[in-house]
C-alpha cells in the first residue's frame, strides 16, 4: 500500500450510491448478482464492451468444438438484468477519475457518456501476452502485424470465431489446417486437444521439461503431457521466440506446408511453418484504468482481504486483482467468483464467506483434471523438503490418478486428480476443516474419500 | 409425464447415507434420475444429468441438502433442484420419492413438492 491510510476501513456510512462494475465475465457478473442476493438496493451498472457477461472456460473446449453456441455461454439473459435492476451498458470505459473517499467518482465511456459512482468495482480482466512478430515488407499486414488474422490469442468469443475461420479456410483446400500452439499450460493443452479433435495438425511449443508440473504435480503433469504425442500433436520441447509473417495470404493456404505464411521461430533457430499461430503463454492484467485512477499496482491491482484497492471506494476482483500478501496473482475461474463474492459482501456490509483454497479444472483429450491448493511441493521428481507426496492409484480404474501433498504437520496443502474428481472434492473439505489425514489412507483406493473428509 | 404410479427402484439398505442410486432411463421411462440419501436421513431425487454439462450427479458429493456435481462443482439443492452455484445457471427437476418400509418408491416426473 502506498500508505496505511487509504486501505483502512472508512468511517463513512454504508454505501448507498450507485455501484459501477467495469467488466463483465464471471467476476463482474458475480459482484452484481451477489449484491442483489444481499438485498443491496442502490443502482448497479455493469459495463462491458462485449455486452452480456459470459463464461470463458468453454471457449477453448465446447465453443471451439462447436458443441455449444455463443449464446449458450451467457451467465444470465437480459431478463435477469431487468428483473434484478442491474443496468447493462455495452461500452468501453475510457477513463476513470476518482474523487476523495466518499465523494463521486466519474467513468467516461467510449461514446463520451459520463457515469458517476459511489463505488467502483474493477473487473477488467487480462489480455493475452502476444508473441513478438517479424513481418516481410510485402506482407499484407506489414503496417499492423498485431491485426494479422494468422496471429491469434484466445480470450474472447470473437477469438474462437477467428480460429474457426482459419480451420474452415484450410478445410476448403482439402487439407488439415496446421496450427502452431505456443505454450502448453492449461489453455495451450486444451487448444491442442480441441484442435486435434477438429482435424487440425497441431504443433505445440511446450518448452523444455514437463509443463504445468507446479500446477498438477509431476506425475499427473507428465501423464497429461504425454497425451499430446499420443494424439498426434507434434510437441516441440522448445520455447517459441517470435513469429515471422510472410506475404502469402491466409485465405488461400498453399498445399506446400513451407509456404503457409507463418513461421514460428524457436530460440534455437528453428523455423516451423504453420497456417496460423495461437499464443497461450499467459495473460497480463488490464490495469490501465486503475493506473489512471492512481491505484497501487504490482502485476495487478493491489487489494486487501476485502478486495478493496488502495482507494476505499474501489474494489478489484478476478484476474486483475492481486492480494497484497500473495506471491502472485491468481487467474482461475473459481478465484474470480470468490473475489467477487467477497467484494459484494463487503459492499453490502454483509459478512464475506471465507474463500476456499485455489481450485481449477481442465478438460482435454476426454479426461478431466482438477487441482486444489498448491501442488508446488510435488513439482519435481522428489517432494520439496518438509512435504510428503502420496499418489492414489486404483488397479480397477487405471485411468484414475490422484496426488496429495501434505506438509510437515500432516495437513493437506494440495491435491490434483485425473478422472477422479471426488479426490479434489474431499481435499477441499479436508483442507478447509484442517483435518489431519493418514497418508496411507489417502493412497488406498479402498478407503472412501467421504470417510476421509468427515 | 402423466404417470402417477411409483416405481420401486431399490431398497433403503442399498443406499447408505451420503450415497446415491442412479435409476436408468429404461427404468424411469424418461431421463435417468438419481435418488440421493442425504445426511439428514431423507431421500431426494433429481434428474441425474447436471444442467451445466455432461456429468452424472450420481457421481457427485452429497453434503447437507446439496449435491455437488463431480465435474465442475456446480451445487444443486436436493429439496428444490435449485442451481446454487456457478457454473450451473439452470435449475434441475426434482422427483417425488417415498420410503415404504424397505422399498424406495420413485415418481418420475412428479415434483417432490407435490
Amino acid at each position: 500500500m502506498s500508505s496505511a491510510g487509504p486501505v483502512a476501513q472508512p468511517d463513512a456510512d454504508p454505501v448507498t450510491g450507485p455501484v459501477m462494475i467495469v467488466g463483465g465475465s464471471v467476476a463482474g457478473y458475480t459482484v452484481a448478482s451477489r449484491l442483489r442476493q444481499h438485498g443491496f438496493t442502490a443502482p448497479i451498472t455493469l459495463i462491458d464492451p462485449e455486452g452480456l457477461p459470459y463464461e470463458r472456460p468453454p471457449l477453448s473446449k465446447q465453443l471451439l468444438l462447436g458443441e455449444t453456441g455463443p449464446e449458450d455461454l451467457a451467465l444470465a439473459g437480459t431478463s435477469w438484468f431487468t428483473e434484478h435492476e442491474v443496468e447493462l451498458v455495452h461500452a468501453r470505459v475510457e477513463s476513470l477519475r476518482l474523487g476523495p473517499a466518499g465523494a463521486e467518482h466519474t467513468l467516461t465511456l467510449d461514446d463520451g457518456a459520463e457515469l458517476t459512482a459511489a463505488t467502483v468495482v474493477l473487473a477488467t480482466g487480462a489480455t493475452p501476452i502476444s508473441l513478438g512478430i517479424e513481418v516481410d515488407d510485402d506482407a499484407p499486414s506489414a503496417n499492423d502485424p498485431s491485426a494479422d488474422p494468422r496471429v491469434l490469442t484466445l480470450r474472447h468469443r470473437d477469438d474462437v470465431t477467428a480460429l474457426r475461420q482459419i480451420l474452415d479456410a484450410a478445410h476448403h483446400t482439402g487439407r488439415p489446417a496446421r496450427i502452431a500452439v505456443v505454450g502448453a499450460g492449461v489453455l495451450g493443452a486444451e487448444l491442442a486437444s480441441s484442435l486435434t479433435e477438429l482435424g487440425a495438425e497441431v504443433v505445440l511449443f511446450a518448452g523444455p521439461g514437463i509443463p504445468a508440473s507446479a500446477l498438477f504435480g509431476r506425475r499427473i503433469a507428465a501423464r497429461l503431457h504425454a497425451q499430446h504425442t499420443d494424439h498426434g500433436v507434434h510437441v516441440f520441447p522448445e520455447y517459441a521466440g517470435s513469429v515471422r509473417l510472410h506475404s502469402s495470404s491466409n485465405t488461400k493456404p498453399s498445399s506446400d506446408p513451407t509456404s503457409t505464411g507463418v513461421e514460428v521461430l524457436t530460440l534455437s533457430g528453428a523455423a516451423v511453418p504453420a497456417d496460423a499461430v495461437i499464443s497461450a503463454i499467459g495473460i497480463s492484467p488490464n490495469t490501465w484504468l486503475a493506473e489512471e485512477g492512481g491505484l497501487e499496482l504490482a502485476d495487478g491491482i493491489i487489494v486487501d482481504a476485502d478486495q478493496r484497492a488502495s482507494h476505499p471506494d474501489v474494489f478489484a476482483v478476478g484476474d486483475v486483482a492481486r492480494h497484497e500478501q500473495a506471491p502472485r496473482r491468481t487467474e482461475h475461474w473459481q478465484h474470480a467468483i470468490d473475489t467477487a463474492t467477497t467484494a459484494a459482501a463487503v459492499i453490502a456490509e454483509a459478512t464475506p464467506p471465507s474463500p476456499g483454497p485455489e481450485w481449477f479444472w481442465s478438460d482435454r483429450y476426454g479426461v478431466h483434471v482438477e487441482a486444489i491448493g498448491s501442488l508446488r511441493a510435488a513439482a519435481a521428481d522428489h517432494p520439496a523438503t518438509g512435504y510428503t507426496v502420496v499418489h492414489r492409484e486404483d488397479p480397477a480404474h487405471p485411468e484414475k490418478l490422484a496426488t496429495f501433498v501434505l506438509d510437515d504437520a500432516g495437513l493437506l496443502v494440495g491435491a490434483a486428480s485425473i478422472d477422479d474428481p471426488l479426490a479434489v472434492r474431499a481435499a477441499r473439505r479436508i483442507i478447509q476443516r484442517g483435518l489431519v489425514v493418514d497418508p496411507d489412507q489417502l493412497a488406498d483406493p479402498e478407503v472412501s474419500y467421504k470417510a476421509l473428509a468427515r | 409425464m402423466s404417470s402417477v404410479d411409483p416405481i420401486r427402484v431399490g431398497s433403503v439398505s442399498e443406499v447408505p447415507e451420503g450415497e446415491a442410486l442412479l435409476v436408468p432411463a429404461a427404468t424411469t421411462g424418461t431421463v435417468p434420475i438419481t435418488v440421493f440419501h442425504a445426511e439428514d436421513g431423507e431421500f431426494y431425487a433429481l434428474d441425474d444429468r447436471c444442467t451445466h454439462g455432461a456429468a452424472s450427479l450420481a457421481e457427485g458429493w452429497i453434503e447437507d441438502d446439496q449435491i455437488e456435481c463431480p465435474l465442475h462443482g456446480a451445487a444443486f439443492c436436493l429439496r428444490t433442484g435449485a442451481a446454487l452455484t456457478l457454473p450451473a445457471t439452470v435449475d434441475t427437476r426434482t422427483h417425488r420419492v417415498e420410503v415404504d418400509g424397505e422399498d424406495l418408491l420413485l415418481y418420475p416426473g412428479t415434483p417432490a413438492s407435490s
